[in-house]
């Protein structure tokens, strides 16, 4: 039987390869770096609306292989697909991504952040955030799970914000209303647990939560998806098996929140 | 000139105007034409058959000589007279008529002296040339006067001068105490600064039918040679609290051309805008852009002050008070918007914390559904329809900002409301730079287009429309715009510009054809290399009562993400712009006086306009007015229709005492009321007498023409009772005065026979 490589090729091969991928495992946590790849937005240059993720600096490769970049590009692409179809919202046909020491992101009243309990922020991230959100800037925070990542979440937002304070949107609130009716906040599992019907919780995250940071004009500043995973309803949401209940609940509770940034 | 016209003519010119020539002839008036052919003829054969030689030339001037000394003997033995009406002494009146107000007290004299003094000095009981022979043909009547005429003894000061001159009232009141006595004359020492008098021509002619002629003495200097005065301060009578106030201050400054000066606004002692001006030069009046706010809500008076120099000849017309009322009200506004844009967002934070602005806010969030924000708790059914479809509803508001939402969004109907929402209603529009707005939204050709202070037409059809341009670009004040409350950044207009310069760019425009004529632009694009004019960014103009604003960008959003989160540029610019865009608008039922400030002796005109909800003029009100005064004594009035004007009501208040009064109206149609207004108007001693303080001797000397009389100054004023003796009135008696030993015709005769003379002896014909 003929040998197509020996075991040192291929092992020194599979050495490459691995820190290959290593390599860009630990630039990804790098600002900015993966950014030059976002395609340009050509046919509508200056929309009104951009879905901007933000760029931060993780907790580093080891250990985590999640990030800003979670879910990304496509849950970004499906989710704009989304806005496009159901709203009026003149949404650019692609999305950023935006280091937040990036002065081009004060350009972008809304960002989004996924796992936003993997923020590992430089001083100069938690500076810029705070101007970013003292200026008038929308902040959308999600798929994070459990006490712990909770605990690192709110010790982060409390850099930004010092003294803040966070508290759990009621139902009632405009956010849940302006623009599609939300009775309930809805657990949106992974995609695994989502087609498998295993749990829909991670970790100990059993309850899902909707908690938000407001400024002293009573407007929310910061919107925070607790105990659920919206990005992932969203990049599944053309996978057929993928429960329609969550990737609804997610797009309507995305839309409202650009809605109600826009109009408060 | 008089003196040398009196040394030929023998007497003074007037009594030529005031007479009529004529000729006492010892003869037949046929002799008179034979002695005049035959000194004509006899002069020419004279000459013509003398035999000694000369020439032609000289013959004629020859006879022309002897034939004028000829003529003048003739004229002489013609006795020439001028005949004069005259008054028969102690027969007739005349009125002394002397100026007590407080312009009276500048000291602008020759020596140094005041007005009011050297008055007293023309009318002092003893010594007085003038009075005794006035006494000796007239009996006369001494009367002062300042905003009216009191009868008086003599000469007599007053402790307190009066605050108006008003010579019309002055010269009735004379004419009516004396009634149908014969009058000769009325002398009016004045210095001429009327501030009251509405028809002074009317009561001239009426003097003229009643051949009373009025001789005015000028007293004071026609010109000050160092002064400043704030001629005129304009700024609007009602002002929403915390909004900036404009105020333009008219300066007039002489003899200080190019000099610094310092104006300052005070609130009773309290500094409130300081500022330094440059003066114009002599007698120019400038006028000077002052910006300020109030933060307290009632009447409040404030002082405008030109810091005075040393050498002014009157201090005290560098300052003038004016009231205002600070108002704390909610002046509805009503933003459309066709699709959720930041702008919206950016707008409502904006305003959302000033308690004097209500912005209600319609958002279209697909065909037939709106997301409404800013209802009031208790009328959730507000804007339920999405755009107000009857006047009723859209009128409610003062102000309506249009954002990116096309034209065919609106039914014509509704468009042709919005127009007239400005132009009958007055309230202001405000449309937003978009996709969707001005050309790019199809305005054009719908009611809109005419209202917009932009040109939105780009030739024929739509295909020549350019599309809204995703370009970057820096705003750029105008010079008016610089100095207007809507673009006041800081005090001064450099610091402004410093300040709007260091703003971020913009992306977005609408392309228009520029503003339209009357617009006024406050602000364009800064584009380098642009050829031809700047397009506008922000412009407004009039249209009908109201006003209408274009700003051809939805991205002043970027002044507030793109500056440091300290700097409020962004939350002040909107809101002086949204409070200037209602600062016009009225309510149905408003009510004014003529000016904020009175004197006790005037009377207050009450002036309402009452109109229904669609702002449809009533004259079928009941309009009834409360004046509480500062002792909280409450007078009502009724107010009676106008019938000259549609919808206004007016009554006369009296004051009693002096300070700030109140004054609240409601009309009342059956037992609905149409609503309810209040103004303020200020008691006070006035100042108006040191503003355009001068001699006005333009206006005595025409009041003299019109009425047959003549001007004097103190200096003529000897001549004075002869001259108003040549009346003819009831009283008056014909006089005769030779003229034939009158020195121009001695002169003539002497004259015409010595030159003949010399020219006889040179050619040897003597």
């Amino acid at each position: 039987m003929r040998r197509f490589a020996s075991p040192w090729i291929l092992g020194i091969a599979g050495s490459v390869m691995f820190a290959g991928l290593g390599l860009i495992a630990v630039l990804a946590q790098v600002p900015g770096f993966l950014k030059r790849q976002s395609p340009k937005n050509l046919e509508n240059a200056e929309p009104e609306f951009t879905f901007v993720r933000t760029v931060y600096t993780g907790r580093g490769p080891w250990g985590y292989y999640k990030g800003w970049y979670t879910d990304w590009p496509k849950a970004d692409r499906q989710f704009i697909l989304g806005v496009q179809r159901l709203t009026n919202i003149r949404i650019a046909d692609e999305g950023k991504t935006i280091p937040l020491t990036d002065p081009e992101i004060f350009r972008y009243p809304f960002i989004y952040a996924v796992e936003a309990a993997h923020m590992n922020l430089t001083e100069e991230e938690v500076r810029a955030l705070r101007e970013y959100l003292q200026r008038g800037g929308f902040f959308f925070c999600d798929d994070f799970w459990g006490s712990a990542e909770w605990e690192w979440f709110r010790e982060t937002i409390e850099r930004v914000l010092p003294g803040t304070n966070i508290v759990e949107i009621p139902t009632t609130h405009e956010i849940f209303h302006c623009y599609y009716d939300i009775p309930q906040i809805l657990q949106v599992p992974n995609v695994g647990n989502a087609l498998y019907n295993r749990v829909t919780y991670e970790q100990d995250g059993y309850v899902p939560h909707c908690r938000g940071i407001f400024n002293e004009n009573g407007r929310l500043m910061v919107i925070i998806n607790w105990n659920t995973d919206l990005g992932d309803a969203w990049e599944w949401a053309d996978l057929p098996g993928y429960p329609a209940k969550y990737s609804t609940y997610a797009y309507q509770m995305g839309i409202n929140a650009i809605v109600y940034a826009m109009s408060h | 000139m008089d003196t040398i016209f009196e040394f030929f003519f023998k007497y003074r010119p007037l009594l030529f105007e005031k007479g009529k020539l004529a000729f006492q002839p010892p003869w037949p008036s046929y002799v008179t034409w034979i002695l005049a052919g035959s000194a004509l003829v006899g002069a020419y054969l004279l000459y013509h058959k003398t035999k000694a030689v000369v020439p032609i030339p000289w013959r004629v001037g020859l006879a022309g000589l002897r034939g004028l000394s000829l003529l003048v003997l003739l004229v002489i033995f013609l006795q020439p007279v001028l005949i004069l009406y005259t008054v028969t002494p102690q027969k007739s009146f005349v009125a002394v008529a002397y100026d007590v107000t407080k312009s009276m007290e500048i000291r602008d004299g020759a020596e140094g002296q005041s007005r009011i003094e050297i008055e007293k000095h023309l009318l002092r009981p003893v010594g007085n040339p003038m009075l005794e022979e006035l006494g000796k043909k007239f009996k006369v009547r001494h009367f002062r006067f300042s905003n009216s005429a009191d009868k008086s003894s003599g000469f007599e000061d007053v402790a307190r001068h009066g605050n108006a001159t008003n010579l019309e009232r002055t010269l009735g009141q004379i004419v009516a105490e004396l009634g149908t006595v014969p009058v000769s004359g009325i002398i009016l020492i004045t210095d001429g600064a009327d501030n009251r008098s509405k028809d002074l021509s009317g009561i001239a002619a009426q003097l003229r039918a009643r051949r009373i002629p009025v001789y005015p003495v000028g007293i004071g200097s026609p010109d000050f040679s160092r002064d400043m005065e704030i001629a005129r301060v304009s700024m609007p009578k009602k002002v929403l609290k915390d909004a900036m106030i404009e105020a333009d201050v008219a300066i007039r400054a002489t003899g200080y051309a190019g000099r610094r000066a310092k104006l300052v606004v005070k609130e009773r002692d309290r500094l409130v805008q300081s500022q330094e001006i440059t003066l114009g030069s002599n007698g120019e009046v400038k006028t000077y852009k002052v910006n300020f706010s109030s933060d307290t809500a009632g009447p409040r008076i404030f002082n405008f002050r030109v810091e005075p120099f040393q050498d002014e000849v009157i201090a005290e017309n560098n300052d003038q008070d004016v009231l205002i009322r600070v108002e704390d009200e909610q002046p509805r506004i009503l933003y459309c918007e066709g699709e959720p844009r930041w702008i919206y967002a950016f707008l409502r934070r904006a305003v959302q914390e000033d308690k004097n602005l209500r912005l209600l806010t319609l958002l279209r969030q697909a065909h037939g559904k709106f997301y409404r924000q800013g209802l009031d708790e208790n009328s959730t059914s507000t804007l339920e329809k999405g755009f107000p479809t009857d006047k009723g509803e859209l009128y409610t508001f003062k102000g309506l900002i249009l954002g990116s939402v096309e034209a065919t969004f609106f039914t014509f109907d509704q468009l042709r409301m919005i127009s007239d929402f400005v132009s009958q209603r007055g309230g202001g529009l405000l449309m937003l730079g978009g996709k969707n707005s001005f050309a790019q939204g199809g305005y054009v050709n719908t009611p809109l287009e005419d209202v917009l202070p932009v040109n939105i037409r780009f030739g024929q059809g739509n295909s020549s429309i350019p599309p809204y341009e995703d370009v970057e670009y820096k705003l750029r004040l105008t010079s008016y715009g610089a100095l207007h409350p809507v673009m006041r950044l800081a005090l001064t207009e450099d610091e402004n510009r410093k300040r709007w310069e260091t703003l971020p760019p913009l992306v977005g425009l609408n392309p228009t054809s520029g503003a339209k004529p009357g617009a006024t632009v406050l602000a364009q694009v800064a584009l380098s290399g642009a050829r031809g004019q700047n397009p506008v960014l922000l412009a407004f103009q009039r249209f009908g009562r109201g006003k209408a604003m274009a700003l051809t960008t939805g991205a002043t959003w970027n002044w507030r993400m793109q500056v440091d989160s300290r700097n409020t540029t962004h939350e002040v610019f909107w809101k002086q712009m949204l409070r200037w865009l209602v600062s016009d608008a009225p309510d149905p039922v408003t009510i004014e006086t003529e000016k904020h400030s009175y004197s006790l002796e005037e009377a207050v005109v009450l002036t309402a306009e009452v109109t229904d909800n669609t702002f449809v003029h009533q004259n079928n009100a009941r309009v009834k007015a409360d004046v509480k005064s500062p002792s909280g004594e409450t007078v009502s009035l009724p107010l009676n229709w106008d019938v000259s004007r549609e919808g206004y009501y007016s009554a006369i208040f009296r004051p009693r005492e002096e300070g700030i009064h109140e004054v609240s109206v409601e009309a009342l149609q059956g037992a609905k009321s149409l609503g309810k207004a209040k103004a303020n108007f200020r008691i006070a001693e006035s100042t108006a007498e040191f503003h355009n303080a001068a001699l006005n001797v333009g206006l005595l000397k025409r009041l003299a023409e019109e009425t047959g009389g003549h001007y004097y100054s103190p200096r003529d004023v000897r001549t004075l009772p002869e001259d108003i003796s040549y009346v003819d009135n009831g009283s008056s008696r014909i006089e005769e005065k030779d003229l034939w030993d009158m020195p121009l015709l001695y002169l003539l005769l002497v004259g015409s026979i010595s030159a003949e003379w010399v020219l006889r002896k040179r050619k040897g014909l003597a």
